[in-house]
């Protein structure tokens, strides 16, 4: 056999062992092996997986995964969200749609502090969704704003998404995050505006009882916000420290978690067993990525060696003149492979098949990587298997059907067909803040 | 087994280990070694964080960095949070998966395939032990040390927790598939 049959060969394996319910890192590990002692020699392939995983996991810039997930881990723990929630509801309850648009709020904001979608639609789910539905909210709009705000996350530093892809597609990680910023802002904008406009159409939708506590609560609004200002605070120096390149990511990630750490102590949010839970969590989550990043550092080698990026940059380079072409063919890649994968798998099998294309066709990586993101985070949401829709599922229980929460996940779906137009054809909203850091 | 990928991951820190039965009697005493590890990787996590931010404090404050914190982090902090709660996830079941067509399936079905995942992760995991120890073993005898501000650590203790936290899983998921067929087996003979 050729290179480029085994490599072809070698990505239909991936798929099937897939299927069979093998875990993502050992199909891309075992696939890999395989590969290099086809290719090469059985001696080879021990060097790889010999060599690999230490190198991979010694490493200072990967270092940001951990520290980002332990503020995720640190935020969620302390129940911060439920302050978040509070004030964004005395300050946005008297739009239409004002718990709704509240909801959106407080999970830009946890997004902003977390960098996990899956935690910021679990954590809103469990807060949010009851008091939608005790305002009488049309089920799917409560259950559908938790489920597509909790996407936020991933694109409002910090991310893990675009740290690891940062690593693989060797861009700066800094200009990743900073570029994610505008996107991100965009999004909820977007995602607020059909809020608004949907809830003063059809005012079913959201029963305006929120109004009358928008009205009587004025004085408690201030006290709502001195709850959560040390969070914002923090937000702000973690992006602004990283724009203004004073820390790098991991410093940002470390010295984040451990401030945050300070506030939930000093707000009595947080007590061992808290700290002790979220160091859990931020570690086993750590431990899982590099289960699957250590199989595609191999998975990527083997690509590499073969020659496979190449060829595949040929094939599609010659209908593909166009790069919004190459763009929209991914966005069909995505959308199917996020209905069957979670982020961080779809995230470390494409990167390798893609990369080299993206950089033969001599794209902005940069873009390309909010452009990736974006679509993974929108297979979040898609049926059959949109992981965050099945999360939110997780914590509203019997209350609201699957079915309702996909349908309400519809019109923010409708959304991001916007948004993605916008980021696709203007590369300058991702592009423009890390531009200004020069 | 489909849903649970989904309801551990949405519980946060899953800590429900496994519902008794014939795997529970043969992994249990391996469930100590492998809290053990995963306290190790929380209290390295926890050095990780305080370390860092000593550090940049120190360096935007004082301009006084504190020096080898990129050798140590890197090779000590790092390696102990990437490897050494892999058995416990394992414990947990939290391993990233694809559900879809194993929910379609008829529970003998489920069983084979299940079985069949476990046998691939667990080729992958020996191959991946084996050479660990022998890296582990190489770099030992050279004493690998890394370059720091002026000095050397030795980073050659690090290389074990690989092969350790491999080896782990790799005995944990054995048992487990032992416990997984033998209790069928006994259902049916009971009933």
């Amino acid at each position: 056999m050729d290179t480029i049959t085994v490599a072809i060969v070698s990505l239909a394996a991936l798929l099937v062992l897939l299927a069979l319910k093998v875990p993502i890192g050992v199909a891309l590990g075992l696939i890999s092996f395989a590969g290099f002692w086809i290719l090469l020699n059985f001696d080879v392939a021990l060097s790889t997986i010999r060599t690999i995983p230490y190198e991979f996991s010694a490493n200072w810039d990967l270092t940001a995964i951990p520290m980002f997930l332990l503020m995720g881990a640190i935020v969620n723990q302390s129940g911060i969200s439920t302050a978040l929630f509070r004030a964004a509801r005395l300050w946005l309850g008297g739009l239409p749609g004002g718990l709704a648009v509240a909801t959106n709020m407080a999970c830009a904001g946890f997004g902003a502090a977390s960098g996990s979608s899956v935690a910021a639609s679990a954590a809103m789910a469990r807060l949010a969704v009851p008091e939608m539905l005790r305002h009488g909210y049309d089920k799917g709009l409560a259950a559908g704003v938790v489920a597509c705000g909790g996407t936020l996350a991933a694109l409002i530093p910090p991310s893990i998404l675009f740290v690891l892809y940062g690593i693989f597609a060797q861009v700066s990680i800094v200009d990743l995050l900073i570029a994610g910023v505008l996107p991100g802002i965009l999004t909820a904008t977007v995602y607020t505006a059909m809020i608004l406009i949907r809830c003063r159409i059809n005012p079913a939708l959201a029963p305006e009882t929120g109004k009358v506590e928008f009205r009587a609560n004025r004085a408690e609004r201030w006290i709502a916000l001195a709850e959560v200002w040390p969070l914002l605070l923090l937000i702000l120096a973690v992006i602004g420290g990283l724009y203004g390149g004073v820390v790098s990511p991991t410093e940002a990630g470390a010295g984040g978690a451990f401030v945050a750490l300070l506030i939930a102590v000093l707000q009595g949010r947080m007590k061992l067993p808290d700290f002790l839970a979220s160091m859990k969590e931020a570690m086993s989550a750590t431990a899982q990525i590099f289960f699957v990043g250590m199989g595609a550092v191999m998975y990527t080698r083997f690509l590499a060696f073969s020659g496979a990026g190449n060829f595949l940059t040929e094939t599609i380079g010659s209908w593909a003149f166009d790069p919004i072409l190459l763009v929209l063919a991914l966005s069909i890649v995505y959308l199917i492979l996020g209905m069957f994968l979670d982020p961080l798998g779809i995230m470390l099998i494409t990167i390798p098949v893609f990369l080299p294309m993206f950089q033969a066709l001599n794209l902005d990586l940069v873009w390309l990587g909010v452009i990736m993101v974006k679509y993974i985070e929108i297979g979040l949401l898609t049926p059959p298997v949109g992981f965050n829709v099945y999360v939110v599922k997780g914590v509203v229980g019997d209350r609201i059907p699957l079915e309702t929460i996909f349908r309400g996940c519809f019109w923010f779906l409708a959304c991001e067909v916007v948004i993605m137009a916008l980021l696709i054809g203007f590369p300058e909203i991702s592009l423009f803040l890390p531009e200004t850091m020069r | 087994m489909a849903s649970d990928s989904i309801s551990a991951q949405q519980a946060g820190s899953p800590d429900s280990s496994d519902p008794g039965g014939a795997d529970d009697r043969l992994t249990r005493w391996l469930h100590p070694p492998i809290r053990v590890c995963l306290w190790v990787a929380i209290l390295a996590g926890t050095l990780m964080m305080l370390n860092v931010t000593l550090d940049v404090a120190g360096r935007t404050l004082f301009s006084v960095p504190l020096p080898g914190t990129t050798e140590v982090v890197s090779a000590y902090y790092m390696v102990a949070a990437a490897y050494l709660p892999w058995a416990w996830l394992a414990l947990n079941d939290d391993h990233i998966k694809v559900d879809l067509f194993a929910r379609m399936l008829p529970p003998r079905a489920a069983l084979v395939q299940d079985v069949f995942a476990r046998l691939a992760t667990m080729a992958y995991l020996a191959l991946f032990t084996w050479q660990a120890w022998v890296m582990a073993l190489q770099q030992t005898a050279k004493g690998e040390v890394w370059e720091a501000a002026g000095f050397y650590i030795p980073v050659w203790p690090t290389r074990w927790m690989l092969p350790l936290a491999g080896g782990l899983m790799l005995l944990f998921l054995a048992l487990q598939l032992v416990g997984r067929i033998v209790r069928p087996v006994r259902r049916r003979h009971g009933s």
